[in-house]
């Protein structure tokens, strides 16, 4: 007892460490919380179920502390100040995300080059099978067409050389270049600042680069109506970082009335068929992942019929990319069906006859083109 | 579980500590068992039957070799049966399919290697437990009564899967009877903050730089300056992050009413190789000091024998970390080095000035670390050729590295010295109002901060977990 002030100071830190320690849990337990998280755009982990089982796999132990973390309180404003503390650190890519002044750009990683080679080799034995022509589009990530705003050294996949080989591997099919316009246009919104997909401007462009090759005649960008849906949208990059600095993107639904209409858009979810009016799911609107304003979320099968002229029908294999790509392309087909080879198991002739259509593009991203392992699933025996 | 995690923190240690202190003093090792117990099988829920079975073997070999206090041989025959069983199980379960592999690719055969995973902490356990029973037969110590306490020992959850190494004589009479004031408990929390804030704000934000090497290393050579930040940033993160545990371990040793030995002291402001060695892991050198260097002969036989006994714990040293080539070889670098300071380079590097002194240790020990990560002879000497310049003196992303970890690194080196101690220590003594409120503040920001880095994870290993 020498020296009691010390000891006071000492009381007053057991007694606000003990105070922190004992009151958040009970924040975590006791507090209600929303099943939908909506920042970082994921369902909310729930309590794990606790059996023999689970305790012996250990998936009670890592479901518990999922539970805990997507439960803790004020979670979204935790991950927002880890971000900026770790930029004041001094990184400059926070949980895959660039962070620039300006926009958020999700980092692509080296590619895998069995996968992409798988794909290679299922595009090219796909274009020989079917009697009709077969394109591939291959869309570089903002990734790629900001590169030069990128930190300097910062690491991320060349997706130019790489489109430029895949291209030199197409045999028995045609391939477009949606770069080149890309890259001349970088200065005009063509991708979201704050999520991965490209904006309906930037969709423009790859329709118009399509347009050339698929043989239709690209209807010119001041003809359309655009409609400024929603000027708050904060898209995926903003949900792995929560990082506020950059402006909200603006979701722009473009529409051409002296076009043809959509008569009907058929959704299948793997298990059944439903059917939806009008390309524009605006329901999405006022919720978190406003993107999916372009035909929802995705599914393993969408149809688009319309009232073109004509009876000439297209086939996309395709990433969400395409969902900003097909208002465009539905106003020179009489059907447009977008398959995701990510959500189907079995071959897609189960639900679709290949046979009527005419042409068959595959349309993906370089993010998606060399994470996935999926579009070899296109050659499944029926 | 790992301390640093949401819900160590938040959900198991208020639990803990909220029965710990409800229970009355004689209750309190029964809390100890069950949430060491507990504790363990969050991690291993089958292993931890072999936690229980190496405890009661232990504590039996205890009980007989007090029995047959006059029976020289039935005490031998305790000890060996223990030691023998500790040994196997440990050599079962870390070292068999190292073993089995070699014995395979050496004799072209083809026996079945059952690879068995390694469970957590199973050689910091198995260590501590074989401290009671060798101390016990030599009779530097009591033998504990009653297996709730015994088993309390062991299972204690702030040393159970990685350090310090407590031996059972250090904490033999707190586990009878200790005291737990207001005083120990915000003292502990200041050291668990201080632990807290190594491993989750500096360890975990500098691994990632290394991480990132180390995956162009193992495909390659890299540029110089990619290699040198990269082992450096894991010099730095293997320190906080073990350092980090060891504080926040003997910080809720404190909040539970134990005092628990140190087990770093500044290990990067060493002189020598045998001052790192000091100030590194104290716990264990000293573990394989009493128990195997000494009764070796030490260095009272001569000096070729003080060789050999230095060699042969150096390389036991190296395989306790883990079970490779790469670790025997660390640990024999370690062993030359010091041999040759012993007996030829002590008397030049006395004579240097300190900051060179300080420079040849650093760097070998960096050096060391390459032997500790790079898992064969050929990756190692890859990585040397790269830090010599084989892949080029530095490249676009090695200037990336610079100025995305330059900051955390200069912060790292500050960190690592040993001058905050010393502020703090004259602080103390001319403004103690002052930095009692500042250790007050320090434990809020450090949860607070560490906070914001638990809830959203992607990156929290801890790398002394896997020995």
């Amino acid at each position: 007892m020498k020296n009691p002030r010390k000891l006071k100071a000492a009381h007053v830190s057991a007694a606000v460490f003990l105070f922190l320690i004992f009151l958040t849990p009970i924040l975590i337990f006791a507090v209600p919380k929303p099943v939908f998280l909506e920042d970082e755009n994921k369902e909310r982990t729930p309590f794990p179920s606790f059996n023999l089982t689970t305790i012996r796999d250990k998936t009670f132990m890592s479901g518990f502390e999922d539970y805990a973390a997507d439960a803790f309180p004020f979670r979204s404003e935790w991950i927002g100040l880890q971000t900026r503390l770790l930029l004041a650190m001094g990184q400059k890519e926070v949980n895959g995300v660039y962070i620039l002044p300006d926009r958020l750009i999700q980092r692509v990683g080296e590619a895998d080059v069995q996968k992409v080679s798988n794909s290679v080799r299922a595009i090219n034995q796909f274009a020989a099978r079917f009697d009709g022509a077969t394109y591939l589009m291959l869309i570089p990530t903002a990734a790629e067409i900001y590169r030069s705003e990128l930190p300097a050294g910062a690491p991320t996949l060349d997706e130019k050389a790489l489109i430029d080989q895949v291209y030199a591997q197409a045999d028995g099919l045609a391939t477009i270049d949606a770069y080149s316009s890309l890259s001349a246009n970088r200065d005009s919104s063509i991708y979201y600042r704050s999520d991965h997909h490209w904006t309906s401007r930037g969709a423009y462009l790859g329709y118009s680069a399509l347009g050339s090759q698929l043989g239709f005649t690209a209807v010119p960008i001041d003809l359309f109506n655009v409609e400024h849906a929603s000027h708050s949208f904060r898209g995926s990059s903003y949900s792995k970082v929560i990082y506020d600095g950059v402006e909200a993107d603006t979701i722009n639904l473009y529409s051409y009335p002296a076009g043809p209409g959509v008569t009907g858009v058929s959704i299948f979810d793997g298990r059944e068929w439903s059917e939806h009016d009008g390309l524009y799911f605006r329901e999405y609107l006022e919720q978190k992942d406003k993107y999916a304003t372009f035909l929802g979320q995705n599914q393993p099968i969408i149809t688009i019929r319309t009232d073109a002229p004509g009876d000439s029908r297209l086939l996309v294999f395709k990433d969400s990319y395409s969902h900003s790509l097909a208002p465009f392309l539905a106003l020179h087909y009489s059907e447009v069906t977008l398959i995701d080879l990510r959500y189907l198991r079995s071959s897609f002739e189960n639900y679709v006859d290949l046979d009527r259509y005419d042409q068959v593009l595959f349309c993906y991203n370089m993010s998606n083109f060399t994470e996935e392992d999926v579009i070899k699933f296109v050659n499944l025996e029926k | 579980m790992v301390f640093s995690s949401i819900p160590f923190l938040y959900v198991y240690l208020p639990v803990v500590l909220f029965f710990y202190y409800l229970f009355p003093k004689k209750r309190k090792n029964i809390v100890l068992m069950a949430s060491g117990f507990l504790f363990y099988a969050w991690g291993e829920p089958v292993y931890v039957f072999l936690m229980l079975f190496s405890t009661l073997l232990d504590y039996t070999a205890g009980r007989v070799m007090e029995r047959y206090k006059e029976n020289p041989k039935i005490r031998k025959a305790a000890l060996l049966t223990s030691v023998i069983v500790n040994l196997s199980l440990l050599a079962v379960f870390k070292y068999s399919s190292f073993l089995i592999e070699n014995v395979n690719a050496l004799l072209g055969l083809d026996l079945f290697n059952p690879e068995l995973p390694l469970p957590i902490g199973i050689s910091f356990y198995t260590f501590q437990s074989m401290s009671y029973v060798i101390d016990l037969y030599r009779g530097d110590t009591i033998m504990q009564r009653s297996y709730i306490s015994y088993a309390a020992y062991v299972s204690m959850f702030p040393q159970l899967v990685a350090g310090p190494i407590v031996r059972y004589d250090d904490v033999a009479a707190e586990m009878e009877n200790r005291t737990i004031t207001l005083e120990k408990i915000g003292d502990g929390a200041f050291l668990f903050a201080v632990g807290l804030a190594k491993k989750v704000l500096i360890a975990n934000n500098i691994g990632p730089l290394w991480t990132t090497v180390k995956e162009a290393a193992l495909a390659g050579t890299v540029p110089a300056a990619s290699a040198w930040l990269g082992i450096l940033a894991f010099t730095f993160q293997i320190y906080f992050d073990f350092s980090g545990y060891s504080d926040m371990a003997r910080g809720m040793g404190k909040m539970l009413g134990f005092t628990f030995p140190e087990n770093f002291d500044h290990p990067y402001t060493a002189r020598s190789i045998t001052d790192f060695w000091r100030r590194w892991h104290m716990t264990l050198s000293s573990w394989f000091k009493s128990y195997v260097y000494i009764p070796l002969g030490g260095n009272r036989g001569g000096t070729v024998k003080t060789i050999r006994n230095l060699l042969i714990v150096w390389m036991l040293t190296g395989l306790w970390h883990g079970a490779s080539w790469n670790f025997l070889l660390w640990g024999l670098y370690f062993g030359v080095l010091l041999i040759l300071e012993k007996f030829v380079l002590r008397r030049y590097l006395e004579r240097l000035p300190a900051i060179l002194q300080h420079g040849y240790a650093f760097l070998l020990v960096v050096f060391g670390w390459v032997f500790f990560e790079m898992e064969t002879p050929a990756l190692i000497g890859q990585f040397f050729r790269s830090l010599a310049g084989a892949g080029g003196l530095a490249a676009a992303n090695s200037l990336y590295l610079l100025t995305t970890f330059a900051l955390l690194m200069i912060l790292c080196a500050i960190a690592s010295g040993s001058w905050a101690t010393a502020l703090l220590r004259r602080a103390d003594a001319r403004f103690p109002r002052t930095c009692g409120v500042l250790r007050v503040v320090w434990i809020v920001l450090s949860l607070f901060l560490s906070t914001a880095f638990l809830v959203n994870a992607t990156y929290n290993p801890f790398l002394y977990l896997r020995f």
